[in-house]
């Protein structure tokens, strides 16, 4: 299964922009990078409806969905790096999730979620005969999250959920840093020996917990006329990554690899959001993640004059977003069937001095009547990094959800 | 309903448009990149943008240890087949033949009084041809003592010729190594190649034909030519080949049978008076391997690096650094060496490396040095100007720093490889040249014509010999030119 799921996720090229921590986890992608909830702002986990899907901070919102829903996002970004002067601008597309929610009635719901929860993806090349410069960069890291969940409503009280999910991690990472010679300390009779080698220094490793098959969320969803609002609380974990060190000359011509194991432990979460219904359609959403990160994270590093550890903080995230929903009903009017979606977020990252504003506008366009919506996410901001190895980035992106909804067991009327 | 759908769609269309280029004209704006911004960002993140390289003499290195080894089992002569003496090497080639003689033919040969055989070998023209064949070499002749031995097996047995087809040729190889002969004869052949000979007749002894005027039914013949006395090596074509040797026995000049031999084999006798003595000989299966010793080369890099060598952390590999070039410089004299054609030989080198869970022995790559070349020629040559040979080892090199922990030594070998051609040409592969030109030989200058090919080697091994016994006496230098992942601090 792991097999299958990594082929897939290769296939696809999980990606992410950012070259913040790429030594260290990579960008995280939070709740699941899906365009629904990033035209909110990020906001919107205790939002409950016929659709909503699954959320992997908040399993216990399944249960309230009375739809099959099976999502698939995608997520085109620019990224401007500057720092003193100096600027630097990436492109990359990538597939956060894929999402499939089925709820069955009294028996509560099931979800499946594949999720690429860290990520570092960069590949560029730079070669300049005067400086003896000649580089390329590749950076491929994905720590991805198969999510099962299950939720259920209160049999004596409907309007509470409880919901579960385990989170069994896998993915990999690597690094390749191909370099060409600098003779330039070399007497000339000697610089002949290495002016057309290429080496590049090489990492590559996978992901998995430690000691554990996965790390689990706990979720407690109150739906209410007007209000809604969930508690969830996700545990710790280690999360253990095994990285072989090389040089290598070519594919096939390398040397013995050493071997090294990192271990980053990654603090428990606790989330919290809540959804105001204005009126019959206009809904007010507000979420809150949090965790407290106690160790450094030892990066990849492996020589040059790369840190050896990247050093964290308290890592939150607080998203306000709104919501003015579409009609369910497929003869009113397309502009009032699309759902409107606008929101802004507050992110401190796991790496130290390091935070990130943002804001997003959003749509959920309906296609057809059989349930199939396009969302769309427009989103822009900026992360500060008040650090010495990092740039600070302006990005804007444009997320693309492909949702198909069913009413599995029951007939169209 | 549809209708007003797209009516709704296409009056926003303008708006969308005109949002998406300001979007498009803002995005450029913002979105730049600094000719030099990756290598900023690579400095900020302490990653390099090229490798450094540095350089380590280990000079006075004395070898380990030295030991020649040359491979005398039979060999398959099917498509080339030698025959003769050189460098103290002697060839001794076998034939093996398969027959059912006609009867009538069998009388006719006991009635007989003229009756003999003959053995023909074909020249390998190509060889003797060669533009590059030293042709004032020719006309080979002496007058050489040939040691002719054979076995005669025959049988009236239907199955007999197929159970000689059975024998395969690694098991006929093998027989050759405990070769009793059931007879044998020493004759004087006077032998005599000319430019443009096409073939040579050699006389079987009389005894051979008494022995086949005796058989009845099938016959297997093997035999044995050897001359421990020739004064050069002779190549001719094998049994595979449009040309193969031809055996006829004959009764009178027009009553004869002839046929090819099935298998052929060459055997090499080591004649050389000192067997300790670190020899090479050209064209044979031969190797000089040898040992540098890991102390001396660990404890230079130590004090070069102010680190431990070798690295025993971990799973022990080292990967701090690797090498980007290794070169093992001796002293050479070529009096201690003879050659056939008078073109400088290449030594060619292969170290034994580490390979999924084994070790192989890999041919080490030869990067060229052209100032040098243009200037002094190839450094990896023996029988050419200088006195000093270079070897390339840096595939060996890599593998002993990588692995050194397990407490492994640097172990290569050495062997004749083929005459060089372009000994100041740094071009290092065959070519065609588009100008008359002059070339550097070994032989003094060469002038090549327009559309002429420069071939890297000549396309024959010679039979050569070279004594390394006095280089390896010598002190050695090794040179490594290294890459380190080493950072500033360190």
């Amino acid at each position: 299964m792991k097999k299958i799921v990594l082929a897939l996720c290769a296939f696809v090229g999980f990606s992410c922009a950012s070259m913040i921590g790429m030594d260290a986890l990579g960008e995280e992608q939070v709740l699941g990078g899906t365009a629904s909830a990033a035209g909110r702002g990020f906001a919107g986990n205790a939002k409950t409806g016929d659709a909503e899907g699954l959320s992997v901070v908040n399993p216990a919102r399944l249960a309230f969905d009375a739809k099959v829903v099976f999502n698939l996002n995608f997520l085109v970004e620019m990224d401007a790096a500057e720092k003193g002067g100096n600027h630097y601008t990436s492109t990359n597309l990538s597939l956060p999730s894929f999402n499939l929610s089925f709820p069955m009635n009294e028996f509560g719901a099931l979800g499946l979620s594949l999720w690429q929860h860290y990520s570092s993806s960069f590949k560029e090349d730079y070669a300049n005969s005067k400086t003896m410069s000649d580089v390329e960069i590749e950076y491929k890291g994905s720590v991805y999250e198969l999510v099962p969940s299950y939720a259920i409503r209160l049999p004596f009280w409907r309007s509470l959920s409880l919901g579960a999910s385990a989170h069994v991690v896998m993915g990999n990472t690597s690094r390749q840093l191909t370099l060409g010679g600098n003779t330039s300390d070399l007497p000339k009779e000697d610089a002949w020996a290495s002016s057309k080698s290429k080496i590049s220094d090489y990492v590559d490793g996978t992901w998995e917990i430690k000691d554990h098959p996965a790390y689990y969320t706990a979720a407690l969803q109150y739906r209410g006329p007007m209000v809604s609002y969930f508690f969830s609380f996700t545990t710790g974990y280690t999360l253990k990554n095994t990285l072989d060190y090389n040089f290598r000359f070519s594919e096939i011509d390398t040397l013995a690899s050493t071997r090294y194991v990192r271990e980053i432990d990654v603090p428990a979460l606790l989330a919290t959001g809540i959804n105001y219904r204005l009126n019959k359609r206009h809904n007010i959403m507000v979420d809150f993640l949090w965790r407290a990160w106690d160790d450094d994270i030892e990066n990849l590093a492996g020589g040059w004059n790369l840190p050896q550890t990247t050093k964290t903080q308290k890592d939150f995230m607080i998203s306000l977003g709104y919501q003015c929903d579409g009609s369910p009903l497929f003869y009113e009017s397309y502009w009032k069937r699309i759902n409107y979606r606008v929101g802004t977020w507050y992110r401190n990252w796991y790496i130290k001095d390091v935070f990130e504003v943002g804001g997003s506008l959003g749509g959920g366009f309906p296609l057809g009547r059989k349930g199939t919506t396009v969302d769309l996410a427009v989103q822009g901001g900026k992360r500060f990094a008040d650090i010495d190895n990092q740039w600070d980035e302006t990005f804007i992106g444009l997320r693309v959800g492909l949702t198909g909804i069913a009413t599995w067991g029951m007939e169209r009327r | 309903m549809k209708k007003q759908i797209f009516n709704n769609s296409f009056g926003a269309r303008p708006v969308v448009v005109a949002l998406l280029l300001l979007a498009i004209v803002l995005t450029s704006c913002l979105f730049e990149s600094d000719d030099n911004g990756l290598e900023s960002w690579l400095s900020s993140q302490g990653m390099p943008s090229s490798y450094k390289v540095q350089t380590l003499s280990i000079n006075d290195l004395k070898v380990a240890s030295a030991e020649v080894f040359l491979d005398t089992l039979p060999k398959s002569a099917d498509n080339r087949a030698v025959f003769g003496h050189a460098s103290n090497l002697t060839h001794d080639l076998f034939v093996d033949m398969a027959f059912v003689p006609d009867s009538s033919f069998i009388r006719k040969l006991n009635e007989s009084d003229t009756s003999g055989a003959f053995m023909y070998f074909f020249w390998l023209r190509p060889f003797y041809m060669a533009k590059k064949f030293p042709s004032d070499s020719l006309p080979y002749k002496e007058e050489m003592n040939v040691s002719i031995e054979w076995k005669l097996d025959a049988s009236t047995s239907g199955g007999f010729i197929d159970s000689i087809m059975r024998i395969t040729d690694a098991g006929w190889y093998e027989s050759l190594t405990e070769w009793k002969p059931d007879a044998s004869a020493d004759t004087v052949f006077n032998m005599h190649v000319a430019a443009g000979d096409t073939l040579i007749r050699l006389q079987l002894p009389t005894a051979l034909v008494d022995s086949l005027k005796k058989i009845k039914g099938s016959a297997h013949l093997q035999l044995r030519f050897s001359a421990p006395e020739a004064k050069h090596e002779y190549r001719f074509y094998g049994d595979e080949t449009y040309y193969p040797p031809i055996f006829s026995l004959y009764s009178d000049s027009t009553t004869f049978i002839s046929f090819n031999p099935f298998r052929m084999a060459n055997v090499v006798r080591n004649e050389e008076e000192c067997l300790e003595c670190l020899v090479l000989h050209g064209g044979v299966y031969d190797s000089l391997v040898v040992e540098l010793p890991s102390e001396r080369i660990l404890k230079a890099l130590s004090e070069f690096y102010g680190d431990d060598f070798p690295y025993t952390k971990g799973d022990k590999n080292d990967v701090r650094q690797t090498v980007v070039l290794a070169q093992l410089t001796m002293a050479r004299d070529d009096s201690k060496g003879s050659n056939e054609f008078g073109y400088p030989i290449q030594v060619v080198v292969g170290s034994y490396v580490d390979s999924a869970d084994g070790q192989i022995r890999r041919m080490e790559n030869y990067r060229l040095n052209d100032d040098l070349i243009l200037e002094d020629g190839h450094q990896n040559l023996v029988f050419h100007k200088g006195d000093s040979l270079s070897l390339q080892l840096t595939y060996g090199m890599r593998d002993f720093l990588n692995k050194a922990s397990d407490g492994r030594s640097m172990k290569f070998i050495m062997r004749l490889g083929y005459p060089f051609l372009q000994e100041k040409d740094t071009t290092y592969s065959d070519y065609v040249k588009t100008w008359k030109d002059t070339i550097k030989t070994a032989k003094g200058d060469s002038i090549v014509s327009r559309k002429d090919t420069v071939s890297l080697f000549f396309s024959y091994l010679d039979y050569a010999r070279y004594d390394f016994t006095e280089s390896f006496e010598k002190p050695m230098t090794l040179k490594l030119w290294l890459a380190s992942k080493r950072g500033d601090e360190e």
